[in-house]
Formats: C-alpha cells, structure tokens, sequence
C-alpha cells in the first residue's frame, strides 16, 4: 500500500521532537517532570562545571550532540528517514521566526561609537573569513557559515545562516566546534591579555563584546575580568553587553549579505528553475526572516521590552524548531565525515578570530578611553 | 535478489523535497501560518 508523504515523514519528526524534548525538556509543554537536560546539568555541580561552564552547552548543542550520538550509534532506520529528511524545513522555519528577536529601532537606543565599531568589525571580518576561506579552498557555503559564526554572534549565527547559503551539516558542525574552541580559549586569554596591557574595565567590555564570538563567553570573560559588587555592578559586563547587543542586532543584514554571496557562488541551481540568475539561486525564506524582524520592528507582534505575549510564544516556538530541525542534522552526519573534512574551518576560524580580535585590541587601545 | 537496505549508508545528507526552492515555499507557508494563528486566537 502506498503510503503518503506527510504521513511518512511522522515517525523521523516524532524522533527529532524526542530527541529536542530530551534536550530541553518539558517545561513549555507543561510535563514539568522532565527540566532537560541542561538543567538536569545544572543541578549536579561536577556536571555543571564541565558541561555549562567549561563547554558552555545549551540545549541546542545538547540536541546536536544526541542526535550524532543516536545516528552514529544506532543508525538510521528507514521508517525514520523520510522524516528525518525534513529536519532543514524545521530550521527554515525557525530562522523565519528568529525575525522576532530583532528590532531596527533597538539600533537608534545605541550609541554611535558602538554602531561604527561593531559595523566595522563585521564587514572585515565576513570580508577575511570569504577571503581566507577561499584561499585555503573551503566551498563558499562552508565559508559563508564560518563567516557568520566569527562576524556576529557565534553559535546562532551560523544556525541562522547555515540554511541561507545551502551549507552542509558539516559545514554547521565545524563552525559551531571551531566558534566554542575559541570561545572557551578566550575566557583564559582575553582576561589575562586584558590585565597585561592595563584595559579598564569600560576598555576591556569594548573588547570582549567585539573580539569574542559566543553571546555567553562574552559575559562570563567581561565578568572573570571585572566580578563587580552589588554596589558597584561589573562596568567591562555593562560595556560588553551593549557592544554584543549591537552585534547581534545586525544579524540580518549579514544573512542577507551572505545568502546573496552565496547565491553568485553556488553551483547548484534547482532543475525547475529556468531563470539561472541570482535571483533563481536566493533562498526566498531568507525574505520571510526580513518581514519578521519588520514586523516586530513597527510592533505588530507587540511590545519588545517586556516581550509581549505574542513575543514569547514565537520565541518558544523556534527554540523548539531549532532543536528538532539541528537533532535532525546531527543525525545525518557521520563522525567519519567529520574527520574528512579536515581542518580547514578550524584553520580558518582561529585566523579570523584571532584577526579580529588583535584589531579590536588595537581600536580599543588607541581608540577608547579609559572611562565611558 | 540482495535484501533490502534496512539503513543507509551514514554521511550521506539527503533532500525530501525536489527543489530547494519548494523547501522555502513550504517554509515561508508554514511560518506565516503559524503567525496568523498566534496573533488570532493568543
């Protein structure tokens, strides 16, 4: 008997939702009982400081890591792999959805010296990430994620970018290891470089926020550099936030920039489509990302500070299509496959890191004074 | 007759929808149903 498609594809959906559940509970779902396991980390204290403190895993990481663990281990079974197969819709709909974390009137509450700051160091670093990753002969989608793991805001950045140009889960799993690898260097170095040269605090916020590339790293050095009172708050953490904030915000610009590039570059072209210009190669939900960061941005999905109902419930949503859509992913990539790829994502991020940040040390140095 | 491959073979990263262009289609459907349905009825 001939079964339909969408009926197919139950069995591998239910096996991503399984695996996301597993990772980040059931609290939204009101099944309190399981927290997930991030939180079920959280409470044991050897398990906190090497899962959350050290590796910094969040449940998207943890679906990843199952979902490798699962198809690695067991495989993957046939009546599962229809719907396994849709996992990169899940992550289309929820880059769509991630719309609703930005607002472009966030940019006029920032100041000037931070939007040119950040600004800059985007554009050099997407330009030195493109540039050196085609020198060392990374395919442009490969490169094009890597870029906006090392550009913006680490770990969602290369998520939301990943689908935009077509890259692999090779691609999304090198750019998230190389993007912690760094990360988790960084929280040693950045504080020690940072005491060595005599940074203030308001310096070193500036630096942090703009040469590290994970949202959580920057907290944790601004606040290994500066702990702050209850009296006197952390100034680096105050000055990283704002710096890493600006960041983030400017997310969707670097998709667009990136799915445009790697449309001129991409060589595969749908067989449907006639028309092979650049319009034919441009992943079109990339414009359903754009009319949803417009949307929130004029308040038709309500109010930002405190996020409306609305807000919230588009926010559970895409964590969950995130989770699904990467367990998906992680468990259509080999371990082997992995080790083929070699170490050119790693090579190229850790230049493109360590670029930025010895620019950004440089900028702050002659650029920043000592107090904001 | 060789038996039927219960799993493939791992690495290999496959597409269910025939273009890539039907994906986003499907995407942008499925986002923009979702959003009509929260601001309706939350």
């Amino acid at each position: 008997m001939k079964i339909s498609l969408p009926f197919k594809t139950f069995p591998g959906i239910i096996v991503m939702f399984l695996i996301a559940f597993l990772a980040r509970g059931g609290s939204d779902l009101g099944l309190p009982w399981w927290p997930g396991l991030e939180s079920y980390f959280a409470f044991s204290p050897g398990a906190k400081k090497i899962f959350l403190d050290i590796f910094h895993l969040n449940h998207i990481l943890i679906a990843i890591i199952l979902g490798m663990l699962a198809g690695n281990i067991f495989g993957l079974p046939r009546w599962a792999e229809p719907g396994i197969q849709t996992s990169r819709l899940f992550i289309k709909v929820g880059v769509i959805l991630l719309g609703s974390l930005y607002s472009v009137m966030d940019l006029v509450t920032l100041g000037s010296t931070a939007v040119i700051i950040v600004v800059g160091f985007i554009t050099l670093t997407l330009l030195f990430t493109l540039w050196l990753g085609k020198k060392v002969g990374m395919d442009p989608p490969g490169a094009a994620t890597l870029a906006a793991g090392t550009a913006i805001c680490g770990v969602s950045a290369v998520v939301a970018a990943a689908p935009a140009v077509r890259a692999k889960s090779a691609d999304v799993i090198h750019s998230i290891a190389t993007i912690l690898l760094f990360g988790m260097a960084s929280l040693f170095i950045f504080p020690f470089v940072g005491k060595l040269v005599a940074l203030s605090s308001h310096q070193f916020g500036v630096w942090a926020g703009t040469g590290i590339m994970n949202s959580a790293q920057v907290l944790a050095a601004c606040l290994i550099f500066d702990p702050g009172t209850a009296v006197h708050p952390s100034q680096s953490l105050k000055t990283g936030e704002i710096y890493n904030l600006t960041r983030v915000i400017f997310l969707p610009f670097a998709v667009l920039f990136l799915a445009i590039y790697a449309s001129r570059y991409s060589l595969e072209v749908d067989e449907l489509n006639v028309n092979h210009g650049l319009w034919s190669r441009f992943p079109i939900f990339v414009l359903g990302f754009l009319a949803v960061v417009l949307l929130t941005s004029f308040g038709f999905l309500g109010s930002t500070l405190p996020p409306s109902r609305e807000l919230t419930i588009i926010r559970h949503l895409f964590s969950w299509f995130f989770a699904m859509g990467l367990a998906g992913q992680g468990m259509q990539i080999s371990f082997a496959q992995l080790r083929q790829a070699g170490g050119k994502p790693l090579l190229v991020g850790t230049a493109a890191a360590l670029f930025k940040a010895l620019l950004a040390l440089i900028v702050v140095i002659l650029f920043i004074p000592r107090e904001s | 007759m060789a038996p039927e491959k219960d799993r493939r073979t791992r690495g290999e990263e496959t597409q269910i929808f025939p273009t890539e262009r039907l994906e986003d289609y499907l995407a942008l459907s499925l986002a923009a149903l979702i959003l009509i349905i929260i601001l309706l009825f939350f």
